[in-house]
């Protein structure tokens, strides 16, 4: 409690003062002074939220907690329950103080993801380096990052080696060196050298202001829960308000019963109907969970997606870039007919136009600088290869089915890989190997979501069936299914049993976002994916790494089970004090508790969650 | 158009609900989003008259606010 605000710190004060002049007017015996100790004593603690309430009244704001506290605490004084009146007052603003205490801290370890957002950037221009908005650099542009400073936008090195500290993106401690040609992400931060920069992206396209409207938006995707309990507290409040009046006038009016004890009762009524409690408790879990997440690397849209990954039954990955590092390069040419450097010039001439990561390794091979004359007619077929014609010559480089489509008599490999193969004017000339590696935590992921109950966990591919064996064997998948045209990973994802449980699909972000739409939550890698990624999907994962899934899943899994005590705990312990404030049993002093005593509880339950350790 | 608003003053949960709800009810606004936790409320309207009629229900209910 080191850190309190000035408003923190007068109130703590005013309790004091309060509590000073209480105890002597609990002792005095003389009424007249002990009377005035109170009212000083009450107006010390209360001025704020007595003020309040008479503002409110004049817009015509009821049914508001400075309000319904103004009017328990007032009706106390008439009845001459002085005490009572101080009490609580007092502490309805200990259990406020400490409920803002702790609703300060959860507020603030999420405040602090919002951090990064660029303050500016070195521009260079013909008259030297300006200092500019991020906002106005276009792409194409070329900026400067210092030491210390936070990459402003995203870009490519073009000039310096540093490392970039990631840690506010993908929650990884460990700074990743950067050399030139590298791609760097806005929001991480330049650690030692001076990095030159050419922007890819204009800032509203930037991974930073991707994640920034990510998080600011994540609460109006709300959960079911949510919606329940909000719902719930406004027809609450009026009800219970109604319930004090009555009990208030009815009994003595009809059954000659006494007025003030049955004004107590409905005053025990009018602080019970607070509803901060109820709409507080279970937002505040949602909203805790979401900063959890963001701490380990993982943005999700809204307390929605938690909800439907608690109940995870089915997860599916795609393979390339999911499972796998994504990072492919040329093992093997087996020529036919050709050379091997004649059949990779055709291979990688044929992909020149293509950014797909088969091409770029192709390319990285070939080493030499392809000519855009020598091709034309470039056609590339969904799932199956590019068509084009080289040199005048008819080509065709893909997989078996673009072969077969062309009647070519094509040869099998016995390598695990993709494999492209390559004919020219219909003719089979050899084919290309080329391998990604399993990505580390692959394997420890798929046994994790086994470990907490979830079989269903299936692998898709568009590559052939050796390559998908090959990475789901070492990853432990059994169920897979290999040599799928995008639409068809859609349709794979869109059959499998929805009422069940949630259906997670979990890919690159690339060129999956039908298939992330078809499932109940989609699921992307941020760093290999971009911004349309982060768009199509309902969870990101900054840092690339499977094992988030399970780790979300079991975030979401006991942000439910909190939600739910809190919910529980709140509704519950509100009803039994109201049962027993209309019985009589219930003091003023119990009532209070019901109300700040409850919040203050839940927002300590629902500050579990941001424990660092899921 | 969007905009986002810092409420400073923002420190009642129920509050908030009530905010967003009368917010919600005003023709022309797309969309509001009034997050406690963080005090802010980014709304997405029509046109620019709409954000003076949002920011009256702000100022009522929330005192000051902050344009962000």
């Amino acid at each position: 409690m080191k850190k309190l605000n000035k408003k923190q710190k007068t109130t703590l004060i005013r309790m004091g003062i309060s509590v000073a002049l209480l105890i002597p007017a609990l002792l005095i015996q003389n009424m007249v002074i002990s009377l005035i100790l109170y009212i000083l004593s009450y107006l010390v603690i209360g001025y704020e939220i007595l003020i309040k309430s008479v503002k409110n009244i004049i817009r015509g704001d009821i049914f508001d907690e400075n309000f319904l506290m103004t009017i328990a605490t007032i009706g106390a004084l008439v009845i001459k329950q002085y005490p009572e009146a101080v009490a609580v007052m007092l502490f309805y603003e200990i259990g406020e103080f400490f409920q803002e205490y702790a609703v300060e801290k959860s507020r603030k370890s999420i405040s602090d993801l919002m951090e990064i957002r660029p303050e500016h950037a070195n521009l260079i221009t013909n008259e030297g380096i300006i200092t500019v908005q991020p906002e106005t650099v276009k792409a194409g542009d070329i900026i400067v990052v210092k030491p210390g400073e936070r990459v402003p936008l995203d870009g490519i090195v073009i000039e310096g080696h540093s490392a970039l500290d990631m840690s506010s993106l993908t929650g990884e401690s460990l700074p990743a060196d950067i050399n030139p040609d590298d791609t760097v992400l806005s929001g991480s931060i330049n650690t030692f050298g001076m990095l030159k920069l050419q922007v890819e992206k204009p800032y509203n396209q930037s991974t930073v202001a991707g994640i920034l409207d990510l998080v600011e938006n994540a609460s109006s995707r709300k959960a079911k829960t949510e919606r329940i309990i909000t719902r719930f507290s406004r027809f609450y409040t009026p009800v219970v308000v109604i319930c004090a009046v009555l009990l208030a006038i009815i009994p003595p009016l009809l059954f000659r019963q006494r007025l003030t004890d049955w004004i107590y009762r409905a005053l025990v009524f009018l602080v019970v109907s607070c509803p901060c409690a109820l709409v507080l408790s279970v937002p505040l879990s949602f909203f805790s969970a979401l900063g959890s997440a963001s701490k380990n690397g993982i943005l999700v849209k809204g307390g929605n997606c938690l909800e439907a990954l608690a109940s995870t039954n089915s997860v599916i990955f795609d393979k390339t870039g999911t499972l796998t590092k994504g990072i492919f390069k040329v093992t093997a040419i087996h020529p036919e007919k050709l050379n091997s450097q004649q059949l990779l010039d055709i291979a990688a001439t044929a992909e020149s136009y293509s950014d797909h990561p088969i091409s770029k390794s192709l390319k990285a091979e070939y080493a030499k600088q392809i000519e855009n004359g020598r091709i034309s007619e470039i056609k590339e077929i969904a799932g199956q290869g590019i068509k084009a014609v080289i040199d005048g010559r008819k080509v065709s480089v893909g997989n078996e089915n673009l072969m077969e489509a062309d009647g070519v008599e094509w040869h099998r490999c016995n390598l695990a890989g993709t494999i492209v193969h390559v004919a020219v004017d219909d003719e089979y000339m050899g084919h290309i190997v080329i391998s990604d590696e399993i990505k580390k935590d692959a394997a420890r992921t798929v046994e994790e979501l086994k470990g907490m109950g979830i079989t269903d966990i299936s692998m898709l591919t568009g590559d052939n069936k050796s390559a998908a064996y090959h990475i789901a064997d070492k990853a432990g998948i059994e169920n897979v299914a290999h040599s799928l045209l995008p639409h068809q990973k859609a349709e794979y994802v869109n059959n499998k049993p929805k009422d069940k449980g949630a259906v997670v699909f979990v890919g690159d972000g690339i060129n999956d976002a039908p298939v992330l739409a078809q499932a109940d939550i989609g699921i992307s890698m941020g760093l290999s994916g971009s911004q349309a990624a982060i768009e199509a999907s309902d969870v990101v994962i900054m840092d690339d790494k499977p094992s988030k899934v399970p780790l979300l899943i079991r975030l979401s899994k006991k942000t439910m089970r909190i939600a739910k005590q809190n919910m529980v705990f709140a509704i519950s312990v509100k009803l039994i004090v109201l049962i027993a404030g209309a019985a009589g049993l219930a003091s003023l002093w119990i009532a209070v508790f019901a109300d700040v005593g409850v919040s203050f509880l839940a927002v300590l339950n629902a500050m579990r969650l941001l424990k660092k350790k899921v | 158009m969007k905009r986002t608003y810092k409420l400073n003053n923002l420190d009642c949960a129920a509050c908030a609900d009530k905010i967003e709800r009368k917010i919600s009810k005003l023709t022309g606004v797309k969309q509001v989003n009034l997050n406690f936790f963080t005090k802010k409320a980014a709304i997405e309207t029509d046109s620019e008259e709409i954000f003076c009629e949002c920011e009256k229900i702000l100022k009522k209910h929330a005192g000051t606010f902050e344009i962000e």
